[in-house]
């Protein structure tokens, strides 16, 4: 189960999608992060803990993509993810 | 529901650099930095004393930043218009921050004890006027009016 760290907002501004790292969270990861629509989408829907197969789902469902390529695009998205910080383990 | 078009799922980090003064932050403006504040209002967003102000510039528009302040509820968005110039926004000053939304500009402040909320959106068109809108893009304050 994936789930996103609540230490990391997401917010639209001039048309990206810019995740700002708050409270205890600044001190690990500074700077600027960019989200592409579709990582923004992902993200969005980790407010919940979601499974592998979930994620995928919904984003077949959503946009016009094949689920053996947005699996293998969410896995390496949550991997970056996870590697910065801003996932927790449901 | 027509399914939207697919875009890489990008995620891209840009680590900037943070300066602390004593009793502030210089922001560096180039890009865009991110502040701490130990004088903050307790807004809910983050712990008092962990106020992170986030600045940043559009390449296109290098003189009109984008600050996005996490002071106070509710989140304000800022966009420089014409006039951020003539408020002297410029790489790397030292801001101070306002508790009053009319009064929220750009003041480089050596001293400043309570860092800048940068919160007054300048309309292209206004002459020394503008809007504050809150986290939704409704504006909340006409200043042209």
């Amino acid at each position: 189960m994936f789930q996103r760290n609540e230490d990391f907002l997401l917010r639209e501004i001039a048309g990206e999608y810019i995740i700002i790292p708050t409270g205890k969270s600044v001190s690990k990861v500074s700077g600027m992060i960019t989200l592409s629509e579709t990582s923004a989408f992902i993200w969005n829907l980790l407010d919940t803990p979601r499974t592998l197969e979930e994620l995928v789902s919904k984003t077949v469902d959503a946009y016009e993509v094949p689920a053996p390529r947005a699996q293998g695009d969410i896995s390496q998205l949550l991997a970056k993810l996870s590697a910065m910080g801003m996932l927790v383990m449901g | 529901m027509a399914k939207k078009k697919y875009c890489p799922m990008t995620i891209e980090h840009e680590s900037l650099e943070m300066n602390q003064a004593v009793a502030g932050a210089c922001v560096y403006m180039s890009k865009g930095g991110t502040m701490n504040c130990e004088d903050c209002d307790d807004c809910g967003l983050v712990p008092k004393g962990s106020h992170t102000f986030m600045i940043f510039s559009n390449p296109e528009r290098p003189n009109n930043p984008i600050g996005i302040s996490m002071q106070n509820a509710p989140f304000k968005e800022y966009i420089g218009g014409s006039n951020c110039y003539d408020f002297g926004v410029y790489e790397g000053m030292v801001i101070e921050q306002t508790d009053s939304a009319r009064d929220g500009y750009f003041d480089p402040c050596p001293d400043n004890q309570n860092p800048v909320v940068l919160y007054q959106v300048a309309a292209p068109s206004a002459s020394g006027g503008g809007f504050w809108y809150d986290e939704n893009g409704n504006i909340v304050y006409n200043a042209t009016s």
